[in-house]
């Protein structure tokens, strides 16, 4: 796919909760290559706009266009498949399972062997295991962590299981990496760091990364092009320096901090 | 410097001393397949001798197969089934009916004619292993029948409503049914072909599928999804086709156990395999720790012992009273024991060589108390 060109086209997306409309109309293209930041207060509906392209909610109305093709109502395990990934705002890792397990879950899907391959000793499974291991050993060195890979996940300090979640969503080989809050509970020196890393692995990888965050600061640094949506309606989009003097942004978050006092 | 040029020496070095220890784990692995050989031969060959522990070994390593099915979908997948009874069930009739003895066929079925093709063919005692694995298969049918739509659903107690309901229905079924089952009556007088080399057999294959089944990718699948399954799903694993996998493996192991059961006791009846029977899989899985292959065995057998030998609390006291002294063990178990005997490890040379090693530091004073196994734990 060329740079510049739409791989991710959202037509006026919907989602009503009973009488909640969470996200209204909300449109959107992302060209190949892109860093994109869609930002807004709590509740604004930004996990929600996330559920519907990766087929976890299924839109009211509106469609969810991928590299050319329909992809609204596919069932998730497909639409990661085709090369979408994305990361949870509450980190969601398999706990109990290693760094390096982690990753290896996510070759399931590419897996050669059959289940009888796997299951009798002769059929070249443990080539096949010997081959997914080092490459995900290979994955978990490009972005800094193979010293942890045998590590417990969830026994690793917040910072490293948000980067092993980022790795395991890599290793599904996606085209389109979506983050949901990635910086969330992390202090301003960790969140920076995580923002560089963020635009080191969009090189490697050759991704587009649309990305959410809630606190404003974070995206200004890396995204070229910020959205801002409210109460499920998109208020503003630009540049950083745009977003930043945009009256009706300020507006919504000087609104959230009125709402939380 | 890079990090990538201080890795090699060390992991080169471990993975010497790692080749060599896999042989030697294989080695001591042969050992003891020979051992079990043996041990299989003459205890079939002197079984009138020692009719009761041979019983209990028979016994043990049934309810070892159905247990090992059973925890790789309750522990491994995290899938809450009630359904192994009736798979069982389904299994011990199937294998009635291939090895009944024609004779024995026009003989029972009094009230209702047998239907065919059961009535007029039979296999002989070289075609018992395929009466087993057509047991362990039609219990996989019904398994399909049961699990598509039950797995279908988002929530996991689907899965326990609809196992349950299908154990009950199954039971009206074998009731009702008499050209096929005999009904309320049962069939007696099935060929005894069960001992030592076909139970254990079968409990050795099945435990080695599944041991390889949990350290394959499809193992790791299935235990993301006992951990989460939505962030599973987010990275392209069919949730559905993976819990179907495991629902079919663990339907497979209870068939085939209600078939080597059947042909243990040499009778098939409605209750042969009731609730009860899933309570006690339930027990055997939970003590030996939910997940894990190895637990699951110990459990089974330790199961079979203590369910013979606690005999006699119904004939001396109250007939069923032992069931009410397996429900305490089991509330028990799970208050205080909930890892079970092997968590969800799985029994290992190393574990037990680190383990011996422990116990010699501990004997030999304080020296040696840091044997090789804890220098290899992490985190
Ligand atoms: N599954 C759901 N059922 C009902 N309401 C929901 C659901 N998911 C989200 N919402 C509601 O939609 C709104 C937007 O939520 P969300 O997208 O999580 O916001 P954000 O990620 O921007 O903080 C909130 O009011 C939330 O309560
Ligand atoms: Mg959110």
């Amino acid at each position: 796919m060329e740079r510049d060109q739409v791989i991710l086209k959202l037509e006026n997306l919907t989602m009503q909760f009973g009488g909640l409309v969470a996200v209204k109309d909300f449109l959107m293209d992302i060209r190949a290559g892109e860093l994109v930041g869609l930002i807004g207060p709590n509740g604004a509906g930004k996990t929600t706009i996330f559920n519907m392209i990766t087929g976890h909610y299924k839109p009211t109305a509106g469609r969810v266009i991928f590299d050319g093709r329909d992809i609204t109502g596919l069932p998730p395990h497909q639409i990661a498949r085709l090369g979408i990934a994305r990361t949870f705002q509450n980190i969601r890792l398999c706990k109990e399972m290693t760094a390096l397990e982690n990753v290896l879950i996510s070759f399931h899907p590419r897996l050669r062997s059959s289940l009888f391959g796997a299951l009798l000793p002769v059929f070249g499974y443990g080539r096949e295991e010997r081959e997914m291991r080092e490459k995900a050993l290979g994955l978990l060195e490009a972005v800094g962590l193979a010293k942890w890979a045998d590590f417990r996940a969830g026994g690793l300090p917040y910072g490293l299981q948000r980067r092993v979640e980022i790795a395991r969503a890599l290793a599904t080989t996606p085209r389109v990496l979506l983050l949901d809050e990635p910086a969330a509970g992390m202090n301003p020196q960790e969140a920076r760091d995580l923002m560089g890393f963020t635009l080191t692995i969009r090189e490697t990888f050759g991704l587009t990364i649309f990305l959410i965050e809630h606190v404003m600061q974070v995206v200004m640094g890396i995204c070229p092009r910020i959205r801002v949506i409210d109460f499920g309606i998109s208020i503003a989009e630009g540049t950083p320096e745009e977003i930043r003097s945009n009256s009706k942004v300020i507006e919504a978050y000087l609104g959230e901090e009125a709402r939380r006092v | 410097m890079f990090p990538i040029f201080t890795l090699p020496r060390s992991e080169a070095d471990t993975r010497m001393s790692g080749n060599l220890r896999v042989w030697c784990n294989r080695g001591l692995t042969a050992l003891v397949l020979a051992g079990l050989a043996t041990f299989i031969f003459f205890g079939d060959r002197h079984k009138d001798e020692f009719s009761l522990i041979w019983r209990i070994l028979n016994l043990g390593a049934i309810y070892a197969i159905a247990a090992v099915g059973y925890t790789v979908i309750n522990g491994m997948t995290g899938q809450f089934s009630l359904g192994p009874h009736g798979f069982m069930l389904i299994g011990g009739y199937l294998a009635t009916l291939l090895i009944l003895p024609l004779a024995k066929k026009r003989f029972v079925w009094i009230l209702e004619p047998l239907i065919e093709p059961f009535a007029s063919f039979t296999l002989p005692y070289s075609g018992f292993i395929l009466a087993l694995l057509g047991s362990g298969v039609v219990a996989v049918l019904a398994g399909l029948i049961v699990g598509i739509p039950a797995l279908r659903g988002l929530r996991g107690d689907y899965l326990a409503i609809a196992t349950f309901g299908f154990g009950e229905i199954l039971f009206m079924l074998v009731v009702n049914l008499p050209s096929l089952t005999n009904g309320a009556m049962g069939v007696t007088g099935v060929p005894t072909y069960t001992n030592l080399a076909w139970s254990w057999g079968f409990l050795i294959a099945l435990a080695y599928a599944a041991m390889r089944l949990k350290n394959s990718s499809y193992g790791r699948a299935l235990r993301a999804i006992r951990e989460d399954e939505l962030a599973a799903e987010s990275m392209g694993i069919n949730v559905f086709r993976l819990k179907l996998l495991a629902f079919l493996f663990s339907a497979f192991c209870a068939g085939v156990s209600g078939g080597l059961m059947v042909a243990l006791i040499g009778i098939a009846y409605p209750g042969l395999f009731s609730f009860f029977t899933t309570f006690y899989l339930l027990l055997i899985v939970v003590l030996g720790g939910l997940g894990s292959i190895s637990g699951a065995i110990v459990g089974g057998f330790i199961f079979a012992a203590v369910f013979e030998a606690l005999r006699f609390i119904d004939t001396a006291v109250v007939p069923g009273m032992r069931m009410v002294v397996f429900a305490i063990i089991l509330i028990l178990v799970m208050l205080f024991f909930r890892r079970g005997l092997f968590g969800q490890g799985e029994f290992s040379w190393d574990g037990l060589i680190a383990a011996v090693q422990r116990g010699l530091g501990r004997l030999s004073g304080a020296g040696g108390g840091h044997g090789a196994g804890s220098s290899h734990l992490k985190a």
